[in-house]
């Protein structure tokens, strides 16, 4: 039994390298490593112009120090070389080269008798002069059969079943993005800062254990509907022009849009002005959508603010900054004067009051019955 | 200890079979924008789906990323991104040269690093559009070996929430490419093990009226 428990428990350490290996194909492995195994990138091959130029990273590693690049063209060049970025211009270079020899016709040589090869030889290897290329220190390359191979065929066989043209797989330059140990953040604003503040602190988390997402879901919406632009843009520079209306700036979700707009026509937000201003109040966590709380036709500023301001007391600016009241607050009337927010301050405030009268009355009850049964 | 076994045997199929799957590559659909009754996050009008152009000979799915952002997020500024260009081809610091010098005003974040998790979290659940390198995928395999190549590619994340993921791939914008979560994240690491992400601030379109 012992004997068979052992056998499984080897199955399974078994099982897990080879879900590995399964999950590796095409994706992201680590380098091989003497003692630890490992799986090495796939080489990939970039198709354009009647040829194919195929780029092996012959040792790659997660940081990627010692990256060396072989490739070859049509012309049977070997070239090698460690800096990617370098060849990512090689290969632009090579290929408008290759462009500009399209557009000429070719000129039908002569039929020359030549003397056979004596041998076939592989492919010398080049090594491009360039002084800011980091040239590889091999500077002969040894036979490669591989790139034979593939210089061989028809590259155009490649070209009709893959219909992507070659700008479609490199549009990011890989090399002049922050390698994987030292992590780079960069904002130009200051609303940037904060964001960054709170990924960062849920980067320390681990993705099962995180918090509910402090984030701006809960924040009003205000949507600018008109046909005139420069009216619509009249109103949304209101929020910056100060006093009522740029406090609201980073409380609410501002949008300024033609009525034919997709952001309003496809969900079928309308208003009666011509501009309106539509405020929408998110219906929740889980809900979905948001509910229509004002349509204001050509509103003023005042009007904006104070519809902002009467609006359901949960999407509070000062609560959505996670500055809410506390219970002393919420239960004095003067909370209404602090937040000039009648909403559920007041009404708490009127609960409180009614329980002290409530409370007074109890009392004077208690106090008054024993004196009449005394008379 | 037959429980054990039991266990252990259990234990060792589903490992297996989980990584396991029929062509030995990762699940992929190009789909809608509704997956085994998942939906997207953010839902791009056809009309603004763009596809992937070049500038010199040079792909501009970077821009073609960040001019998704631009509709969706309305942020006019950088509806003419791509006519700034002299070559195409994109990484971080031509992202803020360009800003800084046509748009200033505009508003964003950028990560490049290893664990973009929670900011494509934060950005997709506030209905923010993220564009992500984006390294392999099934779009991009060599038609001789099968084998998806590595790619050196930006697309915009769609969504990023319980086990799915969801890509807008501006090489093939009329689907919506699902796969999980997991596997999206390695792909926008793929190959260096760092992933470059770039969400822009502005207000995402208001959510559908209830009333």
């Amino acid at each position: 039994m012992r004997l068979l428990a052992a056998l499984l428990i080897a199955i399974l350490l078994l099982a897990l390298p080879i879900a590995t290996l399964a999950q590796c194909s095409g994706g992201y492995c680590p380098a091989p490593q003497a003692g630890f195994g490992g799986f090495a990138l796939q080489p990939f091959g970039i198709s354009q112009f009647g040829e194919t130029l195929h780029i092996t990273p012959a040792v790659e590693t997660r940081v990627a120090p010692s990256v060396e690049y072989e490739m070859a063209d049509s012309d049977g060049k070997v070239w090698t070389h460690r800096n990617r970025a370098y060849l990512r211009g090689w290969i632009s270079a090579r290929n408008e080269a290759l462009k500009a020899r399209q557009t000429v016709p070719p000129v039908q040589a002569p039929k020359v008798e030549t003397a056979p090869a004596k041998t076939e030889k592989p492919p010398k290897a080049v090594i491009d002069p360039s002084p800011d290329a980091e040239v590889s220190p091999s500077s002969t390359v040894p036979e490669r059969k591989p790139f034979d191979v593939i210089l061989a065929s028809t590259p155009v066989e490649m070209n009709q079943t893959n219909r992507l043209p070659a700008y479609a797989f490199a549009g990011v330059d890989r090399s002049k993005i922050a390698p994987p140990e030292t992590p780079k953040w960069s904002t130009n604003s200051a609303e940037g800062k904060r964001l960054i503040e709170t990924a960062k602190a849920r980067q320390s988390v681990p993705e099962g254990k995180r918090s509910e997402l402090p984030d701006d879901r809960h924040k009003p919406w205000l949507t600018i509907i008109g046909t005139d632009q420069v009216k619509r843009e009249a109103i949304l520079k209101l929020f910056d022009e100060g006093k009522p209306l740029a406090e609201w700036k980073d409380k609410v979700h501002l949008l300024a849009v033609a009525p034919n707009a997709w952001q309003v026509k496809s969900i079928g937000l309308k208003s009666k002005g011509d501009p309106g201003v539509i405020i929408q109040v998110p219906n929740g966590e889980g809900k979905g959508g948001a509910k229509v709380v004002a349509d204001l036709a050509e509103p003023t500023p005042d009007q904006i603010d104070s519809t902002l301001r009467r609006i359901n007391p949960n999407f509070d600016p000062k609560k959505v900054q996670g500055n809410e009241p506390s219970l002393w607050e919420w239960l004095a009337l003067g909370s209404y004067l602090k937040h000039s927010n009648i909403g559920t301050y007041a009404v708490f405030g009127a609960i409180g009051f009614f329980v002290f009268v409530a409370y007074l009355f109890i009392l004077g009850l208690i106090l008054l019955l024993p004196n009449k049964r005394a008379t | 200890m037959k429980r054990l076994i039991a266990l252990l045997i259990s234990l060792s199929l589903s490992t297996a079979g989980l990584a396991q799957s029929s062509d030995g590559i990762p699940w992929e659909v190009a789909g809608g924008p509704v997956h085994e009754g998942d939906e997207v996050q953010i839902d791009m009008p056809e009309e603004y789906r763009f596809k992937n152009t070049e500038t010199r000979g040079k792909g501009n799915c970077v821009w073609t990323s960040v001019k998704h952002a631009a509709y969706w997020q309305q942020i006019p500024e950088l509806y003419p991104i791509i006519s700034w260009l002299d070559e195409g081809g994109g990484w971080p610091e031509k992202l803020d040269e360009l800003i800084k010098a046509h748009a200033p005003k505009v508003e964003y974040v950028q990560y490049e690093g290893p664990d973009p998790g929670p900011l494509l979290e934060l950005a997709l659940a506030t209905g923010r559009i993220a564009c992500v390198t984006y390294g392999y995928g099934k779009l991009y395999r060599d038609p001789r070996t099968g084998q998806m190549m590595t790619i050196y590619h930006m697309v915009n994340n769609t969504r990023f929430k319980g086990s799915k993921a969801a890509i807008l791939d501006n090489n093939d914008p009329k689907h919506d490419t699902w796969m999980a979560k997991g596997e999206f994240l390695k792909r926008a690491k793929h190959p260096s093990g760092s992933a470059w992400v770039v969400v822009f601030l502005a207000s995402p379109p208001p959510p559908y009226p209830t009333n």
